[in-house]
């Protein structure tokens, strides 16, 4: 019988229920039932045995069949069937598996697992296709032959009947059945019982739909009301949220909840893979996945909640393999290019944390490689077991949070049940870490947020648990949806005739009254796009449009703990900012030794100069391997030239030779690409495809028949150093000095780029020219592009200009250190590119 | 009420051409303008399909191209039969739950899932995001570049491109065209695309042929008689190149002129003819960057198919396969639909016509597996086509603007071809001007991927037409000020007008002045975005912005990627060194000068310094145990970040940065993904105005001027447009070399290939640019100001960009005179636009602390428990006797697991007093197995010594019990609690109950739990209406210390 009641009674009904002691109440969830019983005892003042309400997952086991003999099948079980019938019988599916699917059995082994306990829906159901129906009977008795073959029972396939109980006695009401569709196949499994009746709300409440512009202003406004309540000193208790997006909203919700300090205690299990052991042993899977990549060894070894015995040793590995551009290491074979880097290391010194980063790393690989290759679950135990201990010491995760510690314990808990299943089976899983972690991840730890707040549930979880404030957010046409149907793996077309279930009007009806103040809402824009009002508020004509609502300023809300925080650090006297007051630390010039790159840059910015030249030095260039550093690149290429030029230092080059000449420049080339541990691989193929080409034209146009001399030399670099005056000394490297045939000199720089005009030629000039010690003065000064393949010369008009500016460049900067002047001069083009942007700030529109 | 009576009662009184599409019959396809009332005439239709045609709303499908427009269709459609409600068959509301009103993405994927696995795909494919493919074609790059299989592929690429650039350059366009139907035989290709580069050169061959005859038959002399004999030698023999080119020195004669002049885009200078001539000549050769594409496509796709996740493009093409070959299938869906409207058809391709066609087979055909449905095999009255080929502007995702105007022929052929000319959003002034523009600038070209214009009528009726047309323009010679450049100088000149039109009567709408949400500031990139936004800033006036290009250049990312990168590098000096100086400490430079050196602060600095280590130290504590958003808000909040923010209004508006960071952040963890990973995020952008990944910001409401792309601003209207960059010339090509040519996905080591390949690219992106800019003018509703700078070269002409040159072309534009000879459009020049000065952002920080209240709470359940922990511990307890010590102890105090020891025990003797079986009890206390196996013997031993026990004997055996009930009862203190409480055993007895309750304590201290117990005879008496004793059994010695009371007595024996 249908007690339908008006949706106000709803509490009084049960609590007359709970009264007359004849009557057990069977709610939805755990919680609702605990929820009345709560607050039954606090409204008559008795006591009440718990089993007076129940939730319904106990009461639908009164009617299913008993197995005294026979144990449920779990996941576990279904697992290890399906990787063992994918193994032997793969071939008689024709439908539902196809193996030209790459990767196939870990995409069904999860497919087919899952529909497993769905199967028995078949039996009240018509299949269209023939293909189908013929798989799904095949897969069927495979499975059920399995069964029976190691004593067990498929839970999924036990239908309801009263004749499972037939001593049922006493009075049983249902609350909620409209609104819950296990409640419903119940019922219909069971048909008509004296003993059960329901308890339904018909009638909707008052609630209307508030429709907001966007989710935010919805969000907003939802804290403003709550703030409102919390002045107003309503406990925490008599306000409930609910939202059908609890994953996508709790990050926004619990930022509001923390800038309006109002907590939240969110009602859903802790995922494994957002705890701690939980995220070692996926950083675990990602570097077997990624075969040791750097971010897999960076996401894993830098993570400071794990309790690692040596984080110097793990810090060291990351940072060798950034210094070192090494993009990872290789499972496959033992000395990859970190396990000789840092063996590298630790052989030429007496670190010890050099020693036991090269350690580490190799018994880390072993390890890794070990869980990998594991195929039986004790092994697998073991070997996780293994790489934990040398990771974190002997304690493993006994030193750390106790609840680290539980999460560590139950993780080992399920993979001993797959072991166990799998032993009981006879079968065997091959690749048992990554099934392993493919079921950790779907797994929730038991435990729960226990934070004390509001507490907010998924939708349709709290849908009969009245309380003075209930708030429905987030709320939409799609997400609003409560349906299933039988077979769901099927699609329409697949299956003609089939039972399903709609109950999202009935849960929408239900919420409309579920507190003495209901708000429902949603937004016309969320933060997962467009979205529709729902039907059923439309076709209430309930919808009430948001459009502008009034929020208030930010300082109005202003958090607590950020404003003590704020007083204790940017608020209040502050000391110099060289960068903007000058008066900072004077250098003296004697010590230093000056070049054409320190004196522009300090013309450039002496803020810059003050930081690079100190603070900063030996800050690593990156924080990852980096496919192409172009300072390394230039260098690297200056070298290749430098390398040619010195076999033919003091001669004569000619053009006759110049094959011979690209040969040994190629040479010079493979030997410097082979040498170098600047580059990888790749980075060594396209430096050679890119410039090769690059360096032989430095020939073609330095010997091109065309030129009057035909033929030139010698060449010689020049590294000098030397006082321009009395308290200054300079030091410069000219890339290449040319005499021609007919005594001339010129002077070469090799640019990667573009070779802009700057003075360092003017200085370089000067280096020449102050201490000559190759005969004639400088006759041409060129830069030389690799980028354009072409020389770059100076007129002479900008020649001068450039030496007024580098004597003017000096000044300052002598000037400048002996005064400790550093401050900034920010402008677009110092700026654009400065490294110390972030510590200088001058440039940025927040100060 | 008829149909025609709603519309009247709507006072909806449409216009013949409007009136023609509502009532259409047949397969229509409709040329709709901007601002035109499509949605609107699509609702009407929805309407009059369901009360004339009697159709439900399930068997109309309307199909739109985004999430948003299929939002609002279905809002406009309900509230249309809403309103008609009372004329609408029974039932017919409530249906249209079942409508589907969806985009074509969705709708198509839904076809996807339904023969998904006849594509080698799992049922529960999903969509792809351009970010997840991207970061998916990384991954798989890594690979291939690794391979020694691929070694001669990787050489081709590297031979032309830097590692770093060859992600961006090959992979990522690769990938982007890469569909899992696609074929990508590297031969097959290599084959067609000679044929194709056959037939080009032939076509100009034929050209140049055809000119060569002409000019043969002119009166040709001199040395251009030469020229031509060389030119025509040089065309028999096919050894012509561009340099032999005609020169026209010297020659008089126009039509000898007008025919080379016509020639130059063939065979001139630039036109790549000897490139043609070569390739045509040559062999077939399959390049190696063809195979390195084909590789790349398997790798890809195999991931694709093991993920589940497909692209948009996948999914519309396996939709196509799943449509055309499976009969079956075909049957079912376009069974299920009687009616099919789709919106925006412009911006799709011939993929998806071909899916609708499918859809529009007649039911009475069975239809052809594997073959598209002609047009007279389509049902006479199903499709229902709407777009407008001037908008076409999403070609970077597919879409093929030919489709649509080929789709009027083919459809108009048998069906209706209908238009929707008269614009209702623009001012009839403003109409005029883009009638008299696009009339111009659209017709320039004849290429069949460039949209045709019809002139629009005026709908609107306004009472004044006036309405402003401004050009604003700059040479940037003018440009002295070293701190301006072009950018800057537009973003000054944009605020000045921000200010302009709120703040005087130049621009006013219906007599009023305009709100800055009113204004929209439209680009075609936002390459300078931030100025706009600085520019805004400075002036005051509010702003919203559709993405951000100025995050990564200021403080805020800069400030927490330094807090990230200390956590996780703590030897970054530069960072720790951004972190003391930036707001998180705000040290200065003397202290910081201290620290790095291993000194102490100044005295001023050092509680601050103190602070920030604390919180440092908490942080890598901390972080990693949080999810990434809960790092940041962490950071933002006990960080101090969000008062600094909020200390005053210009500060306040970079609160938008960090609800970036904090949405980047969600989306990084949602994607389970670490902080090392979202540090390298940051650190990848940080200083780069680059286009950062979409991110879901939002606001509260729609306040302040319009920020936003041309993309961005489809389908939206604004009384004010201000287009602006029209002069800058797009951002370089990113060169890639990776290109769609004719259908196929092209690549080749040679550079004049690449050339040609790159020419027919740039051809399809002006065509495009054109469409830009009408999709930007037509979203102005009463004044647009179109925004550009030029250059004069030395030769005297004008360097610009395109739009800024066919713009300025067309109203005559002089840069003389700074003026033009379009009437309607008032030439401005803002080359003296003034910085004006830095953002006012030291405002007095005047902080007044709220109170801050606490959340009332109030415990609602409260548990009746005992002592707690191992009770050893507690000497001070005077009563107390220690029991005896298990083997097992050791293990329990290292785990620190009393309670759990203590529950295993409880569910032991539970099963055991119900009579039931232990042997399936595990325990999983330890994750080590043999301490387990230790702890349950242990346990065992323990509950087995209740059975053999006196009390257990003398008490319990015999009668009725029931262990472990649960129960509630009231708080007598409080009313407002309930208190909640398990007893272990309740035994029945004649005259009394007894209630048990086990301990496991290694001290026997009946007094600790004296009011559990009782509390346990209350509610026993208060459930069952008897006398009730209550006694404690201490497992580890099956001592019991005797019976309370109700009132407390401790008594030996009962």
């Amino acid at each position: 019988m249908d007690l339908s009641i008006r949706p106000a009674d709803l509490t009084n009904t049960i609590f007359d229920f709970l009264d007359d002691g004849a009557t057990t109440l069977v709610f939805p969830t755990e919680n609702t039932a605990r929820h009345y019983l709560s607050a039954y005892v606090r409204s008559r003042r008795r006591s009440v045995l718990a089993d007076r309400a129940m939730a319904f997952d106990t009461f639908r086991a009164f009617f299913l069949p008993r197995h005294d003999d026979l144990r449920p099948s779990n996941k576990y079980y279904r697992l290890a069937f399906v990787t063992n019938f994918l193994d032997t019988q793969k071939t008689s599916l024709r439908y539902l598996y196809k193996d030209s699917l790459y990767d196939y059995r870990l995409r069904f082994v999860q497919f087919l697992t899952k529909i497993l306990p769905d199967l028995w829906e078949t039996e009240r159901s018509v299949i269209e296709s023939n293909s189908i129906r013929r798989d799904i009977a095949v897969l069927k008795s495979a499975y059920s032959a399995f069964l029976q073959g190691n004593g067990l029972f498929e839970p999924g396939w036990e239908r309801c009947s009263l004749e499972n109980n037939p001593q049922l006695s006493g009075r049983y009401v249902l609350v909620g059945s409209d609104s819950d569709i296990q409640m419903q196949m119940l019922l219909k499994d069971l048909g008509p019982s004296p003993n059960i009746d329901t308890l339904n709300k018909k009638e909707p409440g008052e609630a209307r739909y508030l429709k907001f512009l966007t989710e935010e202003a919805e969000i907003e406004s939802l804290f403003q009301k709550l703030e409102e309540l919390k002045q107003s000193g309503v406990p925490m208790q008599d306000i409930l949220i609910s939202t059908p997006q609890m994953d996508a909203l709790r990050p926004r919700l619990e930022r509001k909840g923390r800038e309006y300090n109002i907590p939240l205690s969110f009602m859903r299990s802790l995922l494994l893979a957002d705890t701690v052991p939980g995220r070692y042993l996926f950083a675990v899977r990602r570097c077997i996945s990624e075969n040791l990549s750097f971010r897999s060894m960076e996401n894993l070894l830098l993570n400071t909640s794990l309790p690692f015995c040596d984080m110097e040793a793990n810090r060291l590995i990351v940072r060798t393999m950034t210094d070192s551009n090494i993009q990872g290491g290789n499972l496959e074979f033992s000395d990859d290019s970190l396990f000789r880097e840092l063996r590298r290391l630790a052989q030429g010194s007496e670190d010890p944390v050099r020693s036991r980063a090269f350690e580490l790393y190799r018994n880390m690989k072993s390890a890794i490689t070990a869980i990998r290759r594991a195929h039986d679950g004790d092994e697998l135990i073991k070997d996780i077991h293994g790489l934990t201990t040398l990771l974190f010491g002997n304690d493993e995760f006994s030193s750390s949070d106790p609840s680290d510690r539980d999460v560590y314990s139950f993780m080992f808990s399920e993979l001993a049940q797959i072991t166990k299943a799998v032993r009981q089976t006879g079968l065997a899983i091959r690749d048992l870490f990554s099934v392993f972690m493919g079921e950790v991840e779907n797994l929730s730890y038991v435990e729960q947020d226990k934070r004390t707040g509001i507490k907010v549930y998924t939708y349709g979880q709290d849908a009969l648990i009245n309380v003075p404030w209930h708030f429905v957010v987030g709320i939409n046409d799609g997400n609003s949806l409560v349906q299933k149907k039988c077979l769901a793996f099927l699609e329409d077309h697949e299956v003609r005739v089939r039972e399903s279930y709609d109950v999202t009007d009935s849960m929408i009806l239900c919420y409309t009254s579920s507190g003495d103040n209901v708000w429902i809402s949603g937004s016309e824009v969320s933060y997962s796009g467009a979205q529709s009002t729902p039907t059923f508020f439309i076709l209430n004509n309930a919808v009430e449009e948001m459009r502008s609502p009034s929020f208030r300023f930010y300082f109005e809300k202003a958090d607590a703990s950020s404003l003590e925080t704020a007083e204790k650090t940017f608020m209040g006297d502050r000391g110099p900012d060289y960068a903007v007051d000058g008066g900072g630390p004077v250098i003296d010039l004697s010590g230093v030794s000056l070049s054409y790159t320190s004196i522009s840059n300090y013309a450039r910015c002496p803020y810059r100069t003050y930081l690079q030249s100190d603070q900063t030095k030996d800050v690593p260039d990156d924080f990852e391997p980096s496919k192409q550093d172009d300072k390394k690149i230039g260098s690297f290429l200056h070298e290749v030239v430098q390398a040619f030029m010195a076999l033919h230092f003091g001669q004569v080059l000619s053009q006759e030779h110049l094959e011979q000449y690209y040969a040994e420049l190629e040479d010079q080339m493979d030997k410097a690409l082979e040498k170098s541990r600047d580059f990888d691989d790749l980075t060594k193929l396209c430096i050679k495809g890119k410039y090769m080409k690059a360096l032989r034209s430095i020939l073609d146009i330095m010997l091109k028949p065309s030129r009057k001399t035909g033929a030139i030399g010698p060449f010689m670099p020049l590294k000098n150093e030397y006082l321009l005056d009395s308290d200054s000394s300079f030091t410069g490297r000219v890339d290449t000095i040319i005499q021609d045939t007919s005594g001339n000199i010129f002077l070469l720089d090799y640019k990667k780029g573009g070779g802009d005009a700057t003075y360092q030629l003017v200085l370089y000039k000067r280096l020449y020219d102050k201490r000559p010690p190759y005969g004639d003065s400088v006759r041409a000064c060129y830069f030389y592009s690799m980028r354009d393949s072409q020389f770059k010369g100076i007129q002479d008009a900008k020649w001068k200009a450039q030496e007024e500016k580098l004597d003017h460049d000096i000044e300052s900067l002598r000037t400048g250190y002996s005064a400790g002047d550093w401050k900034a001069t920010p402008s677009k083009d110092s700026c654009e590119r400065c490294e110390e942007r972030s510590i200088c700030r001058r440039r940025f529109n927040l100060q | 009420m008829t149909f025609e009576q709603i519309m009247e009662n709507e006072r909806f009184f449409p216009n013949p051409e409007q009136r023609q599409v509502i009532e259409s019959t047949r397969n229509t396809v409709v040329s709709a303008g901007a601002g035109a009332g499509k949605t609107a005439v699509l609702s009407w239709r929805f309407l009059r399909l369901v009360m004339e045609k009697h159709v439900k709303p399930e068997e109309i499908l309307t199909l739109t191209f985004t999430k948003k427009a299929a939002s609002e269709m279905r809002e406009r459609i309900y509230s249309r039969l809403m309103k008609a409600k009372d004329s609408l068959p029974e039932d017919t509301l409530k249906s249209f739950g079942r409508a589907t009103i969806s985009t074509l993405d969705s709708f198509f994927a839904q076809i996807v899932r339904s023969d998904s696995i006849s594509y080698s795909l799992p049922r529960d494919i999903s969509v792809m995001t351009e970010d997840e493919l991207e970061d998916l074609s990384e991954r798989l790059a890594v690979r291939f570049l690794a391979s020694p299989d691929c070694a001669d592929e990787v050489s081709a690429i590297a031979s032309l491109l830097m590692p770093s650039e060859i992600m961006e350059k090959f992979f990522t366009d690769a990938a982007n065209n890469i569909t899992i139907t696609g074929e990508y035989d590297a031969v097959g290709i290599s084959e067609r695309f000679h044929k194709e580069i056959c037939r080009v050169y032939e076509q100009r061959r034929q050209i140049l042929g055809t000119a060569l005859d002409m000019l043969g038959k002119l009166n040709l002399k001199g040395k251009f008689r030469e020229q031509y004999d060389r030119m025509c030698s040089l065309f028999e023999t096919e050894s012509f190149t561009e340099s032999d080119y005609f020169s026209l020195s010297g020659v008089s004669d126009e039509e000898v002129k007008e025919i080379v002049y016509d020639l130059v885009p063939v065979a001139g200078k630039d036109s790549g003819y000897s490139v043609l001539q070569d390739l045509a000549k040559s062999p077939v050769c399959v390049s190696r960057l063809q195979t390195a594409i084909e590789i790349f496509a398997g790798m890809l796709n195999s991931e694709k198919r093991r993920q589940g996740k497909l692209t948009f493009n996948d999914v519309v093409g396996i939709a196509l396969c799943a449509l055309r070959d499976n009969l079956e299938l075909r049957s079912v869906f376009k069974n299920r639909f009687r009616f099919i409207m789709i919106d925006e058809f412009q911006d799709n391709n011939s993929v998806q016509r071909d899916l609708l066609y499918l859809l529009a087979e007649k039911r009475s055909l069975k239809g052809v597996a594997g073959r598209i449905p002609t047009v007279d095999e389509l049902e006479s009255d199903k499709l229902f086509f709407v777009g407008d080929e001037k908008q076409s502007i999403y070609r970077f995702r597919g879409a093929d603007v030919t489709v649509f105007r080929h789709l009027q022929d083919e459809i108009g052929r048998n069906g209706s071809s209908l238009k929707l000319s008269t614009n209702y959003r623009s001012n009839p002034f403003l109409i005029r001007h883009f009638n008299e523009v696009f009339s111009r600038i659209l017709s320039e070209s004849d290429q069949v991927f460039d949209a045709r214009y019809e002139p629009i009528n005026a709908g609107r009726v306004v009472s004044d037409d006036r309405c402003r047309i401004e050009f604003a323009v700059y040479d940037k010679a003018d440009i002295k000020d070293p701190e301006m450049d072009a950018g800057i100088l537009e973003a000054e000149a944009i605020g000045d007008y921000c200010q302009r039109i709120l703040d005087t009567d130049d621009f006013l709408v219906d007599g009023e002045r305009p709100k800055p949400s009113d204004i929209a500031i439209l680009f075609r990139s936002g390459s300078n975005q931030m100025n706009i936004e600085k520019a805004l800033k400075r002036r005051g006036i509010e702003y919203q912005i559709a993405e951000t290009r100025s995050l990564m250049l200021d403080a805020v990312a800069s400030d927490f990627y330094s807090f990230l990168n200390c956590i996780l590098y703590p030897y970054d000096t530069r960072s720790y060194i951004a972190l003391l100086k930036s707001p998180f400490c705000g040290m200065c430079d003397r202290s910081i000068d201290n620290v790095i050196k291993g000194s102490e602060p100044l005295e001023v600095d050092k509680s601050r310094y103190e602070h920030l280590c604390r919180f440092l130290d908490q942080m890598r504590e901390q972080a990693f145990r949080m999810t990434i958003p809960e790092v940041l808000e962490t950071l933002y909040i006990e960080g101090g970040y969000k008062a600094y923010l909020d200390r005053g209004r210009d500060s306040r508006t970079f609160t938008e940065h960090y609800d970036y960071l904090f949405s980047y952040a969600i989306s990084y963890e949602a994607e389970g993904r670490s902080l090392s990973d979202y540090a390298r995020f940051i650190r990848d952008y940080l200083g780069t105005s680059k286009k950062l990944p979409d991110a879901e910001v939002l606001h509260k409401d729609r306040s302040g001027v319009q920020i936003m792309t041309v993309h961005k601003s489809k389908g939206l209207e604004f009384k004010v447009v201000i287009y602006c960059g029209t002069g800058s010339k797009p951002q370089n090509d990113k060169g890639s070399i990776v290109f769609k040519y004719n259908g196929d996905l092209v690549a080749s080591e040679n550079k004049s290939i690449l050339k040609i390949l790159e020419d027919d690219r740039k051809a399809k992106e002006q065509a495009e640019l054109r469409r830009l800019m009408y999709v930007a003018f037509t979203r102005a509703k009463d004044h647009l100001i179109v925004m550009g700078g030029y250059e004069i070269t030395s030769k005297g002409n004008m360097s610009t960009a395109d739009v800024f040159k066919w713009y300025s072309s067309v109203i005559g534009f002089d840069t003389v005179t700074k003026s033009c000879s379009c009437p309607d459009v008032t030439v401005r020049d803002i080359s003296k636009t003034q910085l004006k000065g830095q953002l006012s952002s030291h405002e007095a920080i005047d902080f007044v602390r709220p109170p801050m209240v606490d959340f009332q709470s109030r415990s609602k359940r409260v548990s009746v428990t005992g002592a707690k922990g191992h009770s050893d511990a507690n000497d001070d307890l005077k009563s107390a006797t220690m029991l005896r010590n298990l083997e097992v102890d050791s293990i329990i105090r290292s785990l620190n697991a009393n309670d759990k020891f203590g529950t295993l025990c409880h569910l032991l003797l539970e099963n055991m007093v119900k009579g039931k079986s232990v042997d399936g009890i595990e325990c999983h206390i330890s994750d080590k197995d043999q301490e387990n196996r230790q702890l349950l013997d242990a346990a065992k031993e323990l509950a087995t010594s209740f059975f053999e026990s006196e009390l257990y004997n003398k008490h319990v055996s015999g009668h009725e019990s029931r262990p472990e009930l649960r129960f509630y009862t009231p708080n007598e203190d409080d009313p407002d609690v309930a208190v909640e409480g398990v007893m272990d055993l309740l035994v029945f007895g004649e005259d009394y109950n007894l209630v048990i309750d086990y301990k496991t304590d290694l001290v026997m201290d009946p007094e600790l739990h004296r009011s559990q117990v009782l509390t346990y005879i209350k509610v026993a008496q208060d459930l069952f209406g008897k006398r009730c004793y209550g006694t404690l059994f201490y497992l580890r010695d099956g001592s019991s210390p005797g019976f309370w009371d109700e009132s407390g007595n401790l008594m030996k024996s009962i």
